[in-house]
């Protein structure tokens, strides 16, 4: 763990911001970013929730306190495979680990996370959502996963919806749950209906899109966003990776899904840093947006983002999480596509307006 | 003509088309069999099993490799890549290979053999050491190093190994009569080869795409000498060609990400047809007089299958918004399978998905009976190719499991037989008996009354 000089000062003011941040509305202001301290990497993926942040690195989920100075790790728990994505939704920790299936963790005690339950889905989970007493799980062989999740020691499988492409992510707001397939696919989820497991609408319009993301913006009409971030598609004839190791071009799309019978692709940024992740917090996306650092937009109107804050970084920015008040940037000078084991850092990032 | 003439008439086509099934069913020479996967019905042929119930017998199998068993006489003939050391172990599924995208290099040296096994108790009769060495190239960790099926005329077995650029011919007593070194290559994705052998009137036809010369070459299958050889610009697949009898010629049909081509026995391209996918892996087949043909890389927006007729030439590529043309009979858009071939049987073409779905057309028209019809919950990836018996479809998952459907417009499972071992070879069926080969072992099943 390495601190900022000023770490003591800078932890009061992080405390000060997660206790006075909370939904506020943002609109069209200019946002500025103040360095903490840092997590030491590697990190495949991270969430952030209250004080506490959730990094996974390999098999890993570990929990660090963001407001206790030098944001120690505090427990943790290891599964028997890769995680290749989570999500939280109160005390509880909703885990893809692959060939595993779906990990459950109570989180409410921090210091000693437990797992409450591990079902193998049909192929390889690679995130999850979760909308009341269902989740929807990214299943790289099966498609979409809906799962009762009733039972939280006893999650069942009530079926799969088949996507056409390879499932990367899934995300729910509401009775509403969008999942996305490279390199092309939306598929949106009605969740009030629990009788079908197929979904609503499909779109095979995206940008190759690896991870998605919900918004919901408030105003006269309440507006539901889905925010996906993609990049140039995988071609198996072009080979992995660009010549050099140069970034594959990306961008951010931004579907409105308010009625999940007609999702409407509203705007399309382009992320000049091959940037993959992003994090949402009202109506704000913020964008690891590789070599040029963190971005930040406004989807007040969603078909005109507006840029509303940038940080650069001494490293690409790979991935990004954000609570009220503190933004988490894990920036790593490795190539692109490389594994998270070479290094980083998690950058904790104080949010000012 | 009366109705009971009718009948009588129908009666005695069936008959001599039954035995005329028959006589087929003695050998199973090559990847998928003589017939695309569609086995002469037979009585005696099992429909139920697992790792203990009608086993006639299992014997382990060193090493890995995913080719196909081939059965002649009491041959029953096979090839393996033999590690020195431990490596990385298959994943099932499509999964997410992370960000190598699933290459893999060699742990250890390997030593490259074709195995003959006793018909009759599954001994090994001989074990044919072709090549000791390191690996010259990488492959996906889902593939082997000997995933290319022999072929066999009943005096000589051929095997190729791509992974080493080896074609050889040996007798059923397992010498060795001649080798040709044609090159180790890979392709851009460094995955290694796949494309069996085939074997056609005395010549041998390897297809080999790769990043650095690509060809299908003809060797005499006496002598190895090779007849002739033509460059292709293609850089990577996977698929077997097909011989292609026809009413009109015999044709070697190819697949491949830029262009599917049939050559005539000479080596002379006769037509072309553009707009598969990539990563292209199914054999094209024929039935009804047609050839079928598909590529199917998961998320491709266009994963099509063609019914072509024959007597093409030049390009029968379709022309945006057409869905046939005066050579194409039907193509349906996004039938088209990954790892998969399909499988005509009666009236109709079976596509078997890699993630456990079975669709069913009309294999003249293309009409669909049923679409996508998950095979049970249960049933996980699918690497194999399904067959056909006794007017049942099977279909072999990669965990090791059999669905058996009941043939027909009407999607009907009618059981499950587990092995309960990792399996991508597509099976053989002769003699009576069924041979299913799994990650460490290979089976003879079969029933009482085939034994």
């Amino acid at each position: 763990m390495r601190l900022a000089r000023s770490a003591r000062g800078a932890f009061v003011v992080l405390l000060v911001s997660l206790l006075l941040a909370a939904s506020r509305e943002v609109v069209g202001q200019q946002l500025s970013f103040v360095p903490l301290g840092s997590i030491r990497g590697p990190v495949d993926r991270m969430r952030a929730l209250g004080r506490f942040a959730y990094v996974a690195t390999d098999r890993t989920l570990a929990i660090y306190d963001l407001v206790k100075p030098g944001a120690p790790r505090v427990g943790d728990y290891t599964f028997p495979e890769q995680i290749w994505g989570f999500r939280l939704d109160g005390a509880r920790a909703y885990v893809a680990a692959g060939h595993s299936g779906l990990g459950i963790l109570d989180v409410s005690n921090p210091a000693a996370p437990h797992l409450m339950a591990l079902v193998r889905m049909p192929g390889q989970a690679k995130n999850v959502a979760v909308s009341g007493t269902r989740a929807l799980v990214a299943n790289h062989m099966s498609g979409v996963d809906s799962v009762d999740i009733s039972s939280a020691t006893k999650p069942a499988l009530l079926g799969s919806a088949f996507v056409d492409g390879y499932a990367r992510d899934v995300a729910s707001l509401g009775p509403v749950g969008v999942a996305v397939d490279n390199p092309s696919g939306v598929y949106v989820f009605d969740l009030k209906d629990a009788s079908t497991v197929e979904p609503v609408t499909t779109l095979q319009t995206a940008a190759a899109p690896q991870q998605v993301e919900m918004a919901e913006i408030g105003g006269a009409r309440t507006t539901l966003l889905a925010v996906l971030a993609g990049s140039e598609p995988y071609d198996p004839l072009r080979g992995a990776r660009p010549p050099g190791g140069q970034p594959r071009p990306g961008s951010v799309q931004v579907f409105d899904v308010s009625d999940p019978s007609r999702p409407v692709l509203a705007a399309t940024v382009a992320t000049s840093g091959g940037g993959r992740r992003l994090a949402v917090r009202g109506s704000l996306v913020y964008i690891a947006d590789g070599a040029d650092g963190l971005r930040v937009l406004d989807l007040t109107t969603s078909s005109s983002p507006m840029v509303v804050g940038v940080y650069k970084t001494p490293a690409p920015a790979r991935d990004v999480a954000v609570a009220d008040g503190v933004v988490l940037l894990y920036v790593n000078g490795a190539r692109e596509g490389a594994r998270a084991q070479e290094g980083g850092e998690v950058l904790i990032l104080s949010e000012r307006r | 003509m009366s109705t009971a003439r009718v009948l009588m008439s129908g009666a005695a086509i069936l008959t001599v088309l039954s035995l005329t099934a028959t006589a087929v069913n003695d050998t199973w020479p090559q990847f998928r069999g003589p017939n695309a996967g569609v086995a002469a019905d037979d009585p005696v042929l099992p429909d139920k099993w697992s790792d203990t119930e009608n086993v006639i017998w299992k014997a382990p199998i060193p090493g890995m490799g995913w080719s196909s068993p081939v059965v002649w006489g009491d041959h029953v003939l096979l090839t393996s890549a033999v590690s020195a050391g431990k490596e990385a172990a298959p994943v099932k599924g499509l999964y997410d290979p992370g960000d190598d995208f699933g290459k893999t290099k060699a742990a250890a040296d390997h030593r490259w053999v074709v195995y003959d096994l006793d018909f009759d108790t599954g001994k090994i009769r001989w074990a044919r050491e072709l090549q000791i060495g390191a690996p010259p190239i990488l492959r996906h960790l889902k593939n082997s190093f000997a995933s290319e099926t022999p072929v066999t005329d009943g005096e000589r077995v051929y095997a190729y190994f791509g992974s080493i650029g080896l074609l050889t011919a040996l007798d059923l007593e397992g010498n060795p009569l001649w080798k040709r070194e044609l090159g180790a290559y890979n392709g851009p994705q460094e995955f290694a080869p796949a494309a069996s052998p085939i074997l056609h009137d005395g010549r041998i036809y390897v297809v080999s795409d790769n990043t650095k010369d690509s060809f299908l070459a003809s060797f005499d299958a006496k002598t190895g000498r090779e007849i002739w050889r033509v460059q292709r610009d293609e850089v990577e697949n996977w698929a077997t060609p097909a011989i292609w009898r026809n009413d009109r010629r015999t044709e070697i049909v190819t697949n491949g990400r830029r262009k599917v081509r049939s050559y005539d026995l000479d080596g002379k391209v006769l037509w072309e047809l553009t707009g598969m996918t990539g990563n292209v892996v199914p054999t094209p087949f024929s039935g009804h007089g047609l050839l079928y043909i598909s590529s199917g890389y998961p998320g491709a927006p266009v994963r099509p299958v063609y019914a072509v007729r024959p007597g093409a030439s030049g390009d029968i590529s379709l022309k945006p918004g057409e869905t046939r043309n005066e050579h194409v009979v039907w193509f349906q858009p996004t039938l088209g399978t990954y790892q998969t071939s399909a499988l005509v049987l009666g009236d109709y073409y079976y596509t078997l998905l890699d993630r456990g779905f079975l669709l069913c057309h009309d294999a003249r028209t293309g009409r669909q009976m049923y679409g996508r019809h998950r095979i049970s919950p249960e049933a996980g990836a699918f690497t194999a190719s399904p067959w056909a018996y006794n007017g049942k479809v099977f279909v072999l998952s990669e965990d090791g499991d059999t669905f058996v459907i009941q043939a027909g417009p009407e999607f009907k499972l009618l059981g499950k037989n587990s092995l309960n071992e990792m399996s991508l070879a597509t099976p053989a069926v002769a003699r009576g008996s069924l041979f299913l080969r799994t990650q460490s072992a290979l089976y003879r099943i079969g029933t009482k009354a085939g034994r």
